[in-house]
């Protein structure tokens, strides 16, 4: 395997990083780079695939916001023929892990990917964004203040307390942690990653995985603890079958949620199907029963529907959450009973291509406690 | 005369897997049983080692059952091709292999079976009790009885010797089913071949006074123990002492009770298994509970069984190697004292609570009765005799014979013996061999669902209970309801032209049966869908009385609200079926044998000799594997000459291809057509066949220790046999054998099976030639189960010493200069004795060998140990996972040569359920999917545990494998997306009750 670890100044990163990728596609490495682009607004940024060097200039490769998960992407593009020529992705950690686990529910090939994934702080909601782009917020300086261990309020609530925001389960990391504040780091963790950062030679990190590991464990250890106190206050605040009901009471069965997960793969949604229609007299029994029928009907039913066929590959990109009219916390929520569900099966989603989904999975010896001996 | 039924005689595991072989292979049997249910003594057992799991269903026929069927084997048994004749035996043969005439007897049963609706008012008037045998006799039943709650039918029926006619039950009996005037019935049938399954009895206690069995209440069988710790058992799996009530806190096990003595020279083969099962058992209720079994050699020959010895030590289970001559009662404490060898060789007495008794196996045919008829041999034990190398035939044509009735054995033998016997027997059969049975469907238009309904007024049974005609006016109400009837008897046979014509009549398209528990009458129910035109799964039924009326007697207004709730749940359950669709698959009727072994021949051969044409593909120059190193066999069979005439036999079949330094490097297709890929020296080409039978075989344990190597004398189990097989050999003086090298510890933790009796062939070989020379055996266990036993004794009367040696001081062997010097422990003397033998026989046993990957490019699974997994280890010993492979020989596990054979011909066996086919009539579709829906993500696929479902690359999803689906449901559980479909288990239809049950 390889292992190459290099290091620039932080202050030319943006520059650098386009540079870079400009060279790939202007030297044929990749055909292609998919990239956050400058929307035509200014005010905000979403993935692009560009072929034409010269287009790289409008990028903002770090811009902190995910207007749609690029593991959706990916899977769009390669669902149904897997790239024929080497295509570099730019993603988060969760969208990583999105792409694996849909990789491994064959929803996605990484057949001729280049995976660049890069230290994650953490991202704003695309109105959030909006607002700091139009106030003219300093991102480098909050990506500083960020990396160094302050809250801000702002940033989406998975994020704040994400543990999984470091990535190397990719061909190309793009590092922070582990580096004094002057420089980011280059970690190629496959052949295919080290060839590509050949049209990038810097200076050699030395040591870098020493200092970096410290550096990591310090920043997971911080997150893991965030992430605790997030799941103490919501289990307060939803247990239960009342609490429940009143946490989804403003759930308008608009479905976003379901249509912007990067996990939920399903061509059309179960509770979008025929299954879900009843006759006239359905409507007027249920009612009949308490005299009172809320509608529509089957919204707790659909977030929990969907969290049982869902939560064991969740990633806790917090997609749902943006998505949401009504500001239910439905990726925290997600983001919890994933969690819960996955460390059950001693799984985490998108961790390895090499572990089989929970599902597919059959253990002679598990689940006793529910199934018995 | 064309003569296509076979008889088998008895119905336990045996019986079972011979019938159900014949019929899954076209053949009519009539399958009769003494007793007056099914089942044999498996019926009382509920877990079985070393799965601790019951299992018994995965025997089931796994295509064209009904869903009564599929519950459970211990309840009920149907196959279209079997008729089962209960308290019926054989009294004569006549005539010839082909066309016997057989003379059967049935006993009167008193009771109507098909008039008997099992509501138990005869039990409850009857006046005669007596001890249950079914428990052990540890609690009592009236003189007409069902056998067990869980039997199906749960028919009565009243025992001839303890009932005085009294006639109550008659006057009880609200269907007139009782007719105390039945008469034993002499009757004959043509039969093309006769398969006999009888069993065995349980060793009576009662025959060994010393152990006071019958005196002392805490002395108890291992069949007792099993029913105390069962849940169905007499208290519900309240285990206590018998004598005080109190908790057991001392358990001992005494293995060989009427086993391997005098009487008995032979070793009953599963109870040290039982005992180990049942000890565990105990500690799972209690690990504090002392728990010891006393054995003499512990037989943990069977595969996985020494890990499984291994699990049973880790729990706490203690093992002392000592026989208990007697068990004494203490008065005062009402506990028992039994004396055993203890440590440092002194004896010791101990204490116990509760003593189980491990009775053995004996032949069911004491009285020769059967053996005289039918003109067979038997044993001095009392077994029938079966012809060379013990296959399954017999001294006569067309008559064969299986499972404990001709030595005593486990299931998994058990049901090999009863497939071999049943491929033996197909020889005879003759006239067309498989009459397809044409099925008609009815083309139901998916017009909007008119639902009929019948409420079952079971006699007074529900109608007492439940205000019927208030339920129907309610039922009427409801929108796609045509009619709702009320019916005294709905299981009444003379009922069902009335309600056949009801349905034609009022052009209803669906029906529900309101009436008793749903499996029972499934299959009549559906004949009357079939009779009225109509799909036969476009009926449901539902179970208003055991549900309904007999849980909710004193309330009836909840008891209505819940049957109309449930009723409510079924029409919109038949409402929402769809029609079934059925396939046929070609099917092509050539077989692919792997392995020119013993097994890979026999099997070729067997097959070959039923016309059915083979491919036999061996990696090796030379047919023969293994065996060819073999020269001598416990009982005087000449192996060389076998195998001579055996591969003689197949080389000169012209149905036999044989392809020698041939690999198999691809598989495609599924059960009827599997496309292989082989590669000769010459050529690499693709074949079609219907199935494969892998019979890939194992290789010898290479030995690392005891000075293996390092002089000349120090020499395997093969190197001795070949020496030993050259007639000039010199005369040895000391000969050594060290039994379990490379078995039975460490890396590998199993039993080679074949050792013990092939030393012992060797030793015995030695003495007769030899009287002179000193031959010493240094064993752990030996494993000389069934009539092995005898050899053993027989070595030990020759003069051939042995000596037990634990694992934590085994032999050491020293070569110095020219001399081999073996020392080890005298367990009996104490002392350590030095032999400086002329040989020292190693011997080695069997290792796992699939060096060809033939698991991976065949989807099984391994054991631990590197064997194959079959589909179950103890019901289905020869099927692979995937339909239309069959596993046999050292490739599934070690074993000896004769029990290689009839695995051989168990595959065989049930390749031939396939390949006498033409097409496979597919089971009706179960599963089926959505393509709109399905995502392609192939979890199911992954899921699937009959490989079943596969992704179609071209169509871009995910299709069913009609043929392999058994409609598990597994599929849709694990499918995120609803694109699984499961024939009557729909979501709509799934949602729909559960909304009628909980809206009730």
């Amino acid at each position: 395997m390889a292992n190459k670890w290099i290091k620039h100044p932080l202050e030319n990163r943006d520059a650098l990083i386009k540079g870079w990728l400009k060279t790939l596609l202007e030297k044929e490495i990749v055909k292609g780079v998919v990239v956050p682009s400058l929307l035509p607004s200014g005010a905000n940024a979403a993935q692009s695939l560009i072929t034409d060097p010269a287009m790289l200039e409008n990028t903002d490769p770090f811009a902190p916001v995910m207007a749609v998960s690029t593991a959706k992407i990916i899977s769009k593009m390669t669902r149904l023929k897997p790239m024929e020529k080497p295509v570099a992705v730019l993603l988060r950690p969760c969208e990583l892990r999105a792409t694996i686990e849909l990789t491994k529910l064959k929803q996605a090939n990484l057949d001729n990917l280049l995976l660049i994934a890069m230290d994650c702080a953490g991202t704003f909601s695309v109105k959030t964004y909006t607002s700091l782009v139009q106030e003219g917020a300093n991102f480098v300086e909050i990506e500083r203040k960020l990396f160094a261990g302050e809250e801000d309020p702002l940033l989406r609530p998975v994020c704040q307390g994400c543990e999984w925001s470091v990535p190397d389960n990719c061909d190309i990391t793009i590092a922070w942690h582990g580096l004094d504040e002057s420089s980011f780091g280059l970690i190629a963790h496959t052949e295919k990653g080290e060839a590509s950062l050949a049209e990038m030679e810097g200076e050699a990190w030395e040591n870098g995985e020493e200092a970096r590991a410290a550096a990591v464990e310090k920043w997971t250890n911080d997150k893991i603890a965030k992430r605790d106190a997030q799941f103490a206050e919501l289990k307060e605040r939803v247990s239960g079958v009342e609490n429940l009901l009143k946490t989804y009471a403003a759930c308008i069965n608009c479905h976003n949620c379901m249509t912007v997960c990067p996990i939920c793969f399903c061509k059309e949604c179960f509770f979008d199907s025929a299954v879900f229609e009843f006759e006239s007299d359905r409507f007027m029994d249920w009612s009949s029963a308490r005299g009172n029928l809320r509608l529509p009907t089957d919204t707790l039913l659909f977030h929990i529907g969907r969290m049982n066929h869902m939560s064991t590959s969740c990633v806790a990109c917090g997609m749902c959450q943006d998505a949401c009219p009504n500001d239910i916390p439905v990726a925290q929520i997600f983001k919890m009973v994933g969690f819960n569900t996955q460390q059950r099966f001693d799984y985490v989603a998108g961790r390895s291509l090499d572990e089989p989904v929970p599902l597919a999975d059959f253990r002679e010896d598990e689940l006793h406690e529910i199934g018995g001996e | 005369m064309a003569n296509n039924r076979v008889l088998v005689v008895g119905s336990g595991v045996s019986g079972w897997a011979a019938a159900l072989n014949l019929a899954s292979s076209g053949v009519q049997v009539s399958l009769i049983e003494q007793a007056p249910f099914l089942g044999g003594t498996l019926t009382q057992v509920e877990r079985q080692f070393p799965t601790n799991r019951c299992l018994m269903c995965t025997l089931l026929p796994v295509t064209e059952r009904v869903e009564a069927a599929e519950f459970c084997l211990r309840r009920d048994f149907y196959h279209p091709f079997i008729d089962v004749h209960l308290l019926t035996a054989l009294k004569k043969v006549e005539g010839e292999a082909g066309n016997f005439t057989v003379q059967l007897e049935t006993k009167p049963r008193y009771v109507v079976e098909e008039a008997c609706i099992a509501c138990g008012k005869c039990e409850a008037v009857c006046p005669e009790e007596v001890p249950d045998p079914f428990n052990g006799n540890l609690s009592n039943r009236k003189a007409i009885y069902a056998r067990s709650p869980q039997g199906i039918p749960h028919v009565y029926v009243i025992d001839e010797a303890v009932c005085t006619k009294c006639g109550k039950c008659v006057e009880a009996c609200p269907t007139n089913a009782i007719d105390l005037k039945q008469e034993t019935k002499s009757w004959d049938l043509n039969v093309a071949a006769v398969v006999v399954a009888a069993g065995f009895d349980l060793f009576d206690p009662n025959n060994l006074l010393q152990y006071g069995w019958g005196r002392y209440p805490d002395v108890l069988t291992s069949l007792q123990l099993e029913r105390l710790l069962s849940e169905t058992g007499p208290t519900q799996g309240n285990w206590v002492r018998q004598a005080t009530g109190e908790p057991v806190k001392k358990v001992a096990f005494i293995q060989c009770v009427g086993s391997r003595d005098v009487d008995h020279p032979y070793c009953s083969s599963a109870c040290c298994m039982i005992a180990l099962k049942e000890a565990m058992f105990v500690k799972e209720k209690n690990p504090e509970i002392e728990t010891t079994l006393y054995y003499m050699d512990l037989r943990d020959f069977g595969k996985g069984y020494y890990r499984y010895r291994e699990q049973a030590a880790a729990m706490g289970v203690k093992f002392v190697a000592s026989r208990v001559p007697d068990v004494k009662y203490n008065p005062a404490t009402k506990q028992l004292l039994i004396r055993h060898i203890g440590d440092n060789d002194a004896v010791t007495e101990e204490a116990v609570d509760q003593v189980i008794l491990a009775v053995g196996q004996t032949p069911s045919d004491k009285s020769g009765t059967l053996a005289g008829m039918l003109d067979l041999e038997k044993d001095e034990g009392g077994y029938l005799v079966a012809t060379d190398l013990n296959t399954t035939a017999t001294r006569r044509d067309g008559i064969y014979i299986c499972g404990s009735v001709r030595e005593p054995k486990d299931i998994p033998d058990a049901i090999c013996e009863g497939d071999a016997a049943a491929a033996q027997a197909i020889r005879w059969v003759e006239g067309p061999r498989l009459e397809e049975e044409k099925e008609a469907h009815p083309e139901v238009e998916l017009e909007p669902p008119k639902v009929g309904i019948f409420l079952c007024r079971c006699g007074d049974e529900i109608a007492a209970r439940l205000d019927l005609p208030s339920l129907a006016e309610e039922l009427r109400k409801r929108g796609n309801v045509a009619f709702v009837q009320e019916v005294d008897y709905l299981c009444l046979k003379e009922t069902t032209d009335s309600l056949v014509k009801q349905i034609k009549d009022s052009k209803v398209n669906r029906v529900v049966f309101a009436a008793c528990v749903p499996y029972r009458f499934e299959q009549q129910f559906r004949s009357i869908l079939k009779e009225a035109g109509l799909p036969e799964n476009f009926m449901t039924i539902t179970s208003i009385r055991e549900q309904v009326a007999w849980v909710h007697e004193a309330d009836s207004e909840s008891a209505r609200r819940k049957a109309a709730a449930m009723v409510a749940a079924a029409i919109d359950r038949v409402a929402g079926e769809i029609p079934r669709t059925q396939a046929t698959q070609p099917v092509t009727g050539k077989v692919l044998v792997i392995g020119g072994g013993v097994a890979g021949l026999t099997a070729s051969q067997f097959l070959a000799e039923q016309g059915v044409p083979v491919d036999l593909v061996e990696i090796e120059e030379n047919l023969g594997g293994n065996f060819k190193t073999t020269h001598f066999l416990l009982g005087g069979s000449d192996p060389q000459a076998f195998l001579g005439d055996l591969i003689e036999k197949v080389q000169t079949n012209e149905n036999i291809r044989v392809l020698t330094k041939t690999r198999v490097t691809a598989k495609e297709g599924s059960l009827g057509r599997f496309v292989i890929t082989l590669e000769t020296p010459e050529e690499t080409f693709k074949e079609v066949y219907g199935g494969v039978i892998l019979a890939t075989g194992a290789k010898e344990h290479e030995v690392t220790e005891y000075a293996y190597g390092q002089h000349p004398a120090v020499v395997t189990m093969r190197e001795f046999g070949e020496k030993l097989s050259d007639p000039s050999m010199p005369a040895p003086k000391d000969l050594v054998f060290i039994q379990c090298v490379g078995s039975r510890e460490g890396d590998h933790p199993y039993c080679s099976r074949y050792c013990c009796s092939k030393a012992l062939a060797h030793a015995l070989e030695v003495k007769q030639r030899w009287p002179e020379c000193q031959v010493s055996v240094l064993y752990r266990d030996i494993m000389t189960y069934g009539n092995r036993e005898r050899a053993y004794t027989e070595a030990r009367e020759m003069g051939i010493h042995f000596f037990r040696y634990g694992v934590d001081d085994k032999p050491a062997v020293e070569v110095g200069g020219d001399v081999v010097t073996v020392r080890f422990t005298d367990p009996v003397l104490g002392g350590k004795v030095t032999v400086s033998p002329d040989f020292l026989v190693l011997s080695n046993g069997a290792e796992a060998d699939d060096r060809e990957g033939m698991a991976d490019l065949f989807g099984l699974e391994t054991t631990e140990d590197g064997f194959f997994k079959e589909a179950e280890v103890k019901f289905r010993p020869v099927d692979a996972p995937e339909a239309g492979i069959w596993l046999c020989g050292l490739a599934l596990g070690p074993k000896n040569v004769n029990e290689v054979i009839i695995q051989a011909e168990a595959a065989a066996a049930r390749a031939l359920t396939v390949l006498r086919k033409q097409a496979l009539r597919l089971p009706h579709v179960k599963a089926w999917v959505s393509p709109r829906r399905c995502s392609a993500c192939e979890m199911c696929v992954d899921a699937c545990p009959y490989h079943a479902r596969i992704k179609d690359e071209d169509l871009g999803y995910v299709v069913v494998r009609e043929a392999l689906c058994q409609g598990c449901g597994v599929c849709t559980t694990v499918c995120p997306n609803n694109a699984v479909k499961l024939i009557s288990y729909q979501e709509n239809q799934i949602f729909s009750m559960i909304d009628r049950m909980a809206l009730g």
